[in-house]
């Protein structure tokens, strides 16, 4: 596969999936131009290191706590998957659940959306940030481990503490702002996947 | 054998419509949404092109409202015949999709042009006789042929894409090859019919004649390659609805139901009668905003949230 992160990435190893350099970026209009002369990101502390989930990239934005034991982060990935379902259910998701699920349904994966999306281009096209990126995890775990339907059709992936807790983090890589629903041939949102998801956290 | 590809053809048109409905109720019966439009919003007619909305005008709820159909069929055909949005933000997939997609339309044509023939004939032989008799039949067949290369073309395209495109190829299911290669061979096979058994589309013409008029009596025996291509269009149309690929119908619920659904909640709208029924389900979201606990109700929480507030 030559996709520098995968979409199976999200569920293997500790460390994060990327490391970003100010170099990476597009350079933005004068006087904001000269990546060269832009200080490097700050490393994260060692003491967040050893606290907070820090798999994701080089920064933190949801501050998760490590689980201790592997049966906290079992506990937590159920915790996931209950509050997956929630998001599909009318009592609980009303407010979404139509949109959602035509993203899930309909979204053809054509990467359209990605050129729209200011942090996947301001990222130099980091794969990591692509509105599909999140979408694509959260509709193959949908499919897999909800409706148990077959990965032949829609996919697969491993759903483990790595999987949950990046993609939580992965949903604040996202401000929401939709240019990737208002570019959408079909009329898929990706954007509401990143807002859906934050909801599971706060099940 | 005779009959067996008629058997075929009304089995795949049945599981078709059955599938094409039932997907339709599927959306409809969806709970009622928050508003999530997205501007501009088609219909605003002359506000649309700012992207604008009435919900600018001073009392709005006051006046009368005005929705351009015009308006919407203005972004609705370019969008449907062109796929403008793709050619637009994609347009290196827009050279495979859109002649992938108008193929298609082409041979809906094709067969609705075969369909309305034979329902004429039906009416009064007299009709399609002569001149307007030989164009419904030239026009399916440069339909059917046309439309069945441009879709070949684009589906081989599509494929061809999903398999080397390195932004793609990692995104894409065993099941997305298998729907393009379905295509593929299906379209392949018919054109390979017309080659070789029709080249008039005399024979499909008559297949359809009898199809439409019930007249399995007139079957003759069939050969194995038109069998084949029966079977797989069949197949190919009985599958198509239960998959991702029905978009042509969740395409439009995007649109109408979200992307442009811009009505508003005033009393004595169907929305009052919805929000009242949704706000009464209960809620189990343990966020500190909501303290759901599978009793309290959203209206609860709506109201609790305003004592708050106070």
């Amino acid at each position: 596969m030559s996709c520098s992160v995968c979409i199976g990435d999200i569920s293997k190893g500790k460390e994060p999936l990327i490391h970003l350099e100010p170099q990476d970026q597009k350079p933005l209009p004068p006087p904001f131009d000269k990546l060269e002369d832009e200080p490097p990101l700050p490393p994260l502390k060692e003491e967040t290191k050893e606290n907070y989930e820090c798999n994701l990239d080089d920064t933190i934005a949801t501050n998760m706590p490590k689980p201790k034991t592997k049966e906290e982060e079992e506990e937590l990935v159920n915790k996931f998957l209950a509050g997956l379902k929630k998001l599909f259910t009318k009592e609980n998701n009303w407010t979404f659940l139509q949109p959602l699920l035509i993203t899930m349904e309909h979204c053809a994966k054509c990467q359209t959306c990605s050129e729209a999306c200011h942090i996947y281009e301001e990222s130099g096209q980091n794969p990591l940030y692509r509105p599909t990126y999140r979408s694509e995890i959260l509709r193959r775990i949908y499919y897999k481990y909800v409706k148990g339907e077959s990965t032949w059709v829609h996919g697969d992936v491993d759903l483990n503490w790595n999987t949950v807790s990046r993609l939580i983090e992965l949903s604040y890589r996202c401000n929401l702002c939709r240019r990737c629903a208002q570019t959408c041939p079909i009329g898929a949102d990706n954007g509401l996947v990143g807002h859906e998801i934050r909801k599971i956290a706060s099940q | 054998m005779g009959v067996l590809p008629y058997i075929v053809a009304y089995v795949a048109i049945a599981v078709f419509l059955v599938a094409c409905i039932a997907r339709v109720l599927m959306w409809t019966r969806q709970p009622l949404h928050v508003r999530w439009e997205l501007y501009p919003v088609a219909h605003e007619g002359k506000k649309a092109h700012y992207g604008g909305s009435y919900l600018e005008e001073t009392d709005w709820w006051k006046k009368p409202r005005h929705t351009s159909l015009w308006g919407e069929l203005k972004v609705m055909i370019p969008e449907i015949v062109f796929l403008v949005a793709l050619k637009e933000h994609n347009p290196k997939m827009w050279r495979s999709s859109f002649p992938f997609h108008f193929g298609l339309y082409l041979v809906i044509a094709a067969t609705v042009l075969m369909i309305g023939t034979a329902v004429l004939g039906l009416i009064s032989a007299d009709i399609i006789r002569g001149g307007f008799g030989s164009f419904l039949g030239w026009a399916s067949y440069a339909f059917g042929v046309v439309g069945l290369c441009m879709s070949l073309l684009g589906a081989i395209g599509l494929l061809h894409r999903r398999l080397t495109h390195p932004d793609l190829k990692d995104f894409t299911a065993p099941a997305d090859i298998f729907n393009l290669v379905f295509f593929i061979v299906a379209f392949g096979v018919a054109i390979l019919h017309i080659v070789t058994i029709d080249r008039d589309l005399s024979r499909s013409m008559l297949f359809v004649n009898n199809l439409v008029s019930f007249n399995l009596a007139a079957a003759e025996p069939t050969a194995a390659l038109t069998m084949l291509t029966v079977l797989l269009l069949g197949l190919l149309v009985a599958y198509v609805p239960m998959t991702h690929m029905s978009h042509f119908i969740g395409k439009y619920f995007a649109y109408h139901a979200i992307r442009w659904n811009d009505d508003p909640n005033v009393p004595g709208s169907r929305y009052e009668a919805e929000i009242l029924k949704v706000l009464k389900y209960p809620v189990s979201w343990s966020a500190s905003h909501i303290k759901g606990d599978g009793k309290k109700t959203w209206a609860d929480v709506a109201t609790e949230k305003q004592e708050q507030e106070k």
